[in-house]
């Protein structure tokens, strides 16, 4: 997604990725020791999810995305350029 | 936004509101991704999402059950090494990198590497213990996504998993780094001693400023893996209550994230309520060692996570970890366990704690303390 779509697009798009967003893993993790996640969500009923997902949705339409590509030994990380730095 | 294409379709990471959202290859064709080699035939290999770098080994507290057997004069890589191994990560296309030690205050350097893990692309986060906090050190955690304080409860609580009373400590740091508008959570450890009082830390937590609790299983690790962790790890009927626990205490903080590690889902198998397809749908993460998680230990080896040993692969060769026999062995499910294999929380919990699984029993699973698994080798041994 190389442009920002319009809101009317936006909203568009995010209805046709309902059907499509399997999983949404909720909140920054800052534990160091082990992978957390998120469980309130298991306990809060259909609606809350329900939001939840209608929010991922809505969000993943608002900023262009930036692909992080599937590692290869060429490639340089964002900031590792000199010129990032 | 950042994206990663996966064989199933791609991860996407958010930043606001902050959320890893999984997508089919449709949905991530809507987005404007194309999988690439990912979407072949014969897919490379996933990298982790998530790394933790022990920025230090360093720690002068002295917790009891610390599982790095971090002290006074521990090793602290210089910069350069931990700059490396944050390239190395974003190289690999990890998302968020989860800074700990030892105690990573300790360095000086805290905050420009904080800085350099996000101008690499990684999101920054770090668990302190809130011990010796000065200005200094709260401009430095300042300058991460969230900031986690070691916190098992108030006074007594607090000495029983780490064998001093520095609660006030981190109180003060809790809410010192709430005050600077930083979000804080809060990790508190689950003992037989400290399971009772949980409300009232997670309570007082949310009082001083806190976001979310990661509540954290007791492991047999470092200076814990000792006869000790038998006495100190949760006892059937606790672990068994997990769920029923985690649900009341939902609805008496309203608000407040309640995060569990990956070493606690195999506890939910006993809780018929928890529908196995929202565990999934949201995200929740079993073992991932080696897998969706990697760690570096101070002196740069990859393990497949903070409690288990080191390969001796480093962490520069972070794009070559598929390859090596340790880490594989950490990756995949626990195997030949038949309590695991019609249990519908297997896909997801993938044979509970090897850490725990390796130092009761010697293999790499089934957890032994799972619901689960206890009742079907007592069945076994009934039989």
């Amino acid at each position: 997604m190389s442009d920002l779509p319009a809101p009317d697009e936006r909203a568009r798009l995010a209805a046709a990725l309902a059907a499509h967003v399997r999983v949404v893993r909720p909140g920054t993790s800052a534990n160091c020791s082990s992978i957390g996640s998120v469980v309130d969500m298991l306990f809060a009923g259909g609606v809350v999810g329900g939001a939840l997902f209608a929010a991922a949705c809505a969000a993943l339409t608002a900023d262009p995305a930036e692909r992080r590509e599937a590692p290869d030994r060429d490639d340089e990380a964002p900031g590792e350029r000199e010129d990032d730095r | 936004m950042r994206a990663r294409a996966e064989p199933w379709g791609a991860w996407v990471k958010l930043d606001d509101p902050p959320m890893l959202v999984g997508v089919d290859r449709d949905g991530a064709r809507l987005l404007g991704l194309d999988g690439g080699a990912r979407w072949s035939d014969s897919p490379p290999p996933s990298p982790p999402l998530e790394a933790h770098v022990a920025v230090t080994s360093r720690c002068g507290a002295g917790c009891e059950g610390c599982y790095l057997d971090a002290t006074p004069d521990g090793l602290e890589p210089p910069s350069a090494a931990i700059e490396a191994r944050l390239v190395a990560i974003a190289r690999a296309g990890a998302f968020t990198v989860a800074f700990g030690g030892g105690e990573p205050t300790t360095r000086r350097d805290l905050g420009e590497l904080a800085d350099r893990a996000r101008a690499l692309g990684l999101q920054p986060v770090v668990t302190t213990s809130g011990l010796g906090l000065t200005a200094k050190k709260l401009d430095a955690l300042a300058r991460f996504d969230q900031v986690n304080v070691s916190y098992d409860g108030e006074g007594a609580r607090y000495a029983e998993v780490r064998g001093f009373d520095a609660a006030a400590e981190a109180e003060a740091a809790v809410r010192a780094l709430a005050d600077r508008g930083v979000p804080v959570g809060v990790n508190v450890v689950l003992t037989r001693a400290t399971f009772a009082h949980l409300a009232g830390a997670l309570a007082r937590a949310r009082a001083l400023g806190a976001r979310e609790a990661q509540l954290l299983r007791y492991k047999p690790a470092g200076r814990a893996a000792s006869l000790t962790y038998l006495d100190r790890r949760l006892t059937r009927s606790q672990a068994s209550s997990l769920g029923p626990t985690l649900r009341r205490l939902a609805a008496e903080l309203p608000g407040f994230g309640l995060r569990i590690d990956c070493a606690l889902v195999p506890f939910l198998s006993a809780d018929p309520s928890i529908a196995p397809g929202d565990l999934a749908r949201f995200g929740v993460f079993g073992c991932e060692a080696s897998a969706a998680l990697v760690a570096v230990r101070a002196d740069g080896r990859l393990a497949p996570c903070s409690f288990a040993p080191p390969s001796e692969l480093g962490a520069e060769a972070l794009d070559a970890m598929e390859a090596d026999g340790h880490l594989a062995a950490w990756r995949g499910p626990a195997s030949g366990a038949s309590a695991c294999g019609d249990c519908p929380l297997g896909a997801v919990c993938r044979g509970g704690c090897k850490v725990v699984a390796r130092f009761t029993t010697g293999a790499l699973g089934p957890d032994p303390e799972c619901p689960r698994v206890v009742a079907a080798r007592a069945r076994e041994e009934g039989a």
